[in-house]
């Protein structure tokens, strides 16, 4: 009976160890999870300096060099070599383009609070979605006389965009940084997009477009020698393409995609095809090239999103890649 | 029996996850606090580079782009524009004159070795620390000549120096690479302040005198148009500012103060008239200049430094209309 007892001591003496060190394992996890979470803002704050890195260096990059320097980038981006001597592919006569053909229409078009007037002349205001105001650093803006749902955007290049659902649930200081650091930046130097340059940023607030998803789509429109030739369509939720396709001007899918990455066939045809057509071709009409973006909103309305002379700064993955060439055949330069 | 024998191995089974659990968690243990010493290297590492790609993106940036970079910088920092062009603040008054009033002499005053001069001059030479040096490189130091504990700091930029309590006990190694670094870095180029730009650096060492707060104290005397206008002193706890509070000359505590410290009033030191004379002299014919002066163990006043620009003049004042009323004391 002793020894038994002895035995029941022991047992329970384990137990409490055990569980002491299942307890402890736990705490572990938890601090394995924050390295796991450290590890990814280092990883994050490492790519913002690349960023960084590279804007620095192409402000000090002497002009002379910038073709040098985009066949490095069009070689390490697509794998291909880029001629700007004797351009033919559609990327080649893109960034031919972008370093011979100095027209300050193009930076008064590519910045968007400019193009605005542009396209109230040309197409009429009924085109345009709501701007709220424009101002010239995050402190100035007057939340309260905003609704409650709204985008804030920059002017002077693109992919700087915030979409704010509710004012109230937004994160202030995470947003003044970020639209700081739009203010302080010269997209032009992001790729070398020279058209970029003498843009004076604003950021601007705008209508909220609605959810992305059925009703409210992408489509951009590349126009040649002011004649749409085929259209992109893009589904884009929270700034990432989810599915894309590109379609000829009977709506049929092109036998070419541009990145070939999640291609979805079988996007509706817009009811507004032919008038978003219309428009796109009025726009594009004194320009060799450009991509005039425009978005469906609810069932009736069309609205004017930007012009692009530079779309994917000329680095286009044409998939099959013979198109590249194909496509450049429709671009006299 | 068969009772007996299944606790026994009831036990052996127990035996064996806990000693399997505990080698597992000594293991992670040991990996996770491996990973968290990498992650904080790497962390550093990164803000020495971050430092670094400024510094070389300064030193190769045109003259005529100062100005714009300032301003960048100065939203990044305090949210709010830098008019340069009509400067009305403290803040766009100190830069204006950064960029606009660079004199040699503000170079001079800035070399912290050829400031000695003017305040031998102004002064006297018992307002000066005894000074070992200056050297142009690590190895040239002379070891034997120095006492202990003693302080090694160059002479052509802030927030450099190194402590040494025992000459035998230092890493050579990496005292020699800390000090090369000072002496191969222009301090001009880590925040557009050129009037470090042709200061040659030295590296020269002073007694150790304890730590500042403690064994000594500091004040930073703000000077416009050779008056003062208001001085500030911190609190430290284990050498680090925990507060900081700006006076008025006859102590009156200011109704502003830096964003980064609370407000802790302390008495006012008996040495005040002589300090706020000691300043105004030394502050000379500038429109605007900050001397540090310190009171030391034995009440005697040792110069400090002369900063012309201040937290180069991107301080966020609290409250931020502060930064205007304060510009309004200085005329330039």
């Amino acid at each position: 009976m002793i020894r038994k007892k002895i035995l029941q001591k022991r047992i329970k003496k384990l137990e409490e160890s055990k569980k002491e060190l299942l307890l402890f394992n736990k705490e572990l996890k938890v601090e394995l999870k924050d390295i796991h979470f450290r590890c990814n803002d280092l990883m994050k704050k490492y790519n913002a300096l690349i960023g960084e890195i590279n804007l620095k260096y192409y402000e000090l990059l002497p002009e002379q060099k910038y073709e040098e320097e985009a066949k490095k980038r069009f070689l390490m981006k697509t794998g291909g070599i880029l001629d700007l001597k004797e351009p033919k592919s559609l990327n080649e006569k893109i960034q031919w383009m972008k370093f011979n053909e100095n027209d300050p229409k193009k930076t008064m078009l590519s910045n968007k609070l400019a193009v605005r007037e542009w396209v109230a002349k040309n197409i009429g205001e009924d085109y345009l979605n709501e701007l709220y105001g424009d101002w010239s650093n995050f402190d100035e803006i007057d939340i309260d006389k905003l609704p409650k749902r709204f985008v804030l955007k920059a002017n002077h290049g693109s992919e700087m965009a915030i979409v704010v659902d509710d004012k109230n649930k937004m994160d202030i200081e995470s947003i003044r940084r970020k639209v700081n650091k739009w203010m302080v930046t010269n997209y032009a130097y992001k790729g070398l997009e020279m058209h970029y340059k003498d843009i004076i940023p604003r950021v601007m607030a705008e209508e909220h477009m609605g959810a992305s998803g059925k009703d409210f789509l992408d489509y951009k429109f590349w126009c040649f020698h002011g004649r749409v030739e085929f259209i992109k369509t893009l589904n884009i939720v929270n700034g990432e393409v989810i599915e894309e396709c590109c379609y000829d001007r009977e709506w049929r899918k092109t036998p070419f995609q541009a990145y070939g990455r999640k291609i979805k066939p079988d996007f509706d045809k817009p009811a507004l095809l032919k008038e978003m057509m219309e428009v796109s071709e009025k726009l594009s009409k004194e320009f060799k090239f450009v991509r005039v973006d425009l978005y469906q909103q609810g069932k009736d309305k069309i609205k004017f999103g930007e012009m692009t002379f530079t779309p994917g700064n000329g680095e286009h993955k044409w998939v099959p890649d013979k198109y590249d060439k194909i496509l450049g055949d429709i671009l006299i330069l | 029996m068969v009772r007996k024998k299944t606790l026994e191995k009831y036990i052996t089974d127990l035996e064996k996850t806990n000693k399997e659990l505990f080698e597992c968690n000594q293991k992670h243990k040991n990996e996770i606090k491996d990973i968290q010493f990498r992650c904080n290297r790497l962390l550093e590492k990164y803000n020495e580079l971050i430092g670094e790609i400024n510094i070389r993106y300064y030193h190769l940036l045109p003259r005529e782009k100062y100005e714009e970079e300032a301003r960048k910088r100065f939203l990044l920092k305090a949210g709010t524009n830098l008019d340069l062009n009509d400067p009305r603040t403290l803040n766009e008054k100190i830069q204006w004159l950064k960029f606009n009033r660079d004199t040699p002499m503000k170079a001079k005053l800035t070399d912290k070795i050829a400031v000695r001069d003017w305040v031998r001059e102004k002064l006297g030479e018992e307002y000066l620390k005894k000074i070992y040096g200056p050297w142009d490189t690590f190895d040239e130091i002379d070891m034997e000549s120095l006492p202990e504990p003693f302080i090694l700091k160059p002479n052509h930029g802030s927030a450099m120096t190194m402590i040494v309590k025992d000459k035998n006990e230092m890493d050579m190694d990496a005292a020699r690479q800390k000090v090369n670094k000072w002496l191969t870095t222009n301090y001009a180029y880590r925040g557009l302040e050129m009037q470090y730009e042709h200061i040659k650096p030295k590296v020269f060492a002073e007694e150790y005198y304890g730590d500042k707060g403690k064994d000594f104290f500091e004040y930073k005397i703000y000077c416009f148009n050779g008056k003062v206008g208001f001085l500030s002193t911190a609190i430290r706890e284990n050498n680090i500012a925990t507060s900081a509070t700006l006076y008025y000359p006859d102590w009156e505590v200011a109704p502003f103060k830096t964003k980064k410290y609370p407000i802790e009033p302390v008495k006012k030191p008996a040495a005040l008239p002589e300090l706020i004379r000691t300043a105004e002299i030394l502050s000379g014919n500038f429109k605007f200049v900050r001397v540090d002066i310190y009171i030391m163990k034995d009440n005697s006043i040792k110069f400090g430094e002369m900063t012309f620009t201040p937290t180069n003049g991107e301080e966020l004042w609290d409250p931020l209309e502060y930064d205007k009323i304060i510009g309004d004391m200085l005329t330039i």
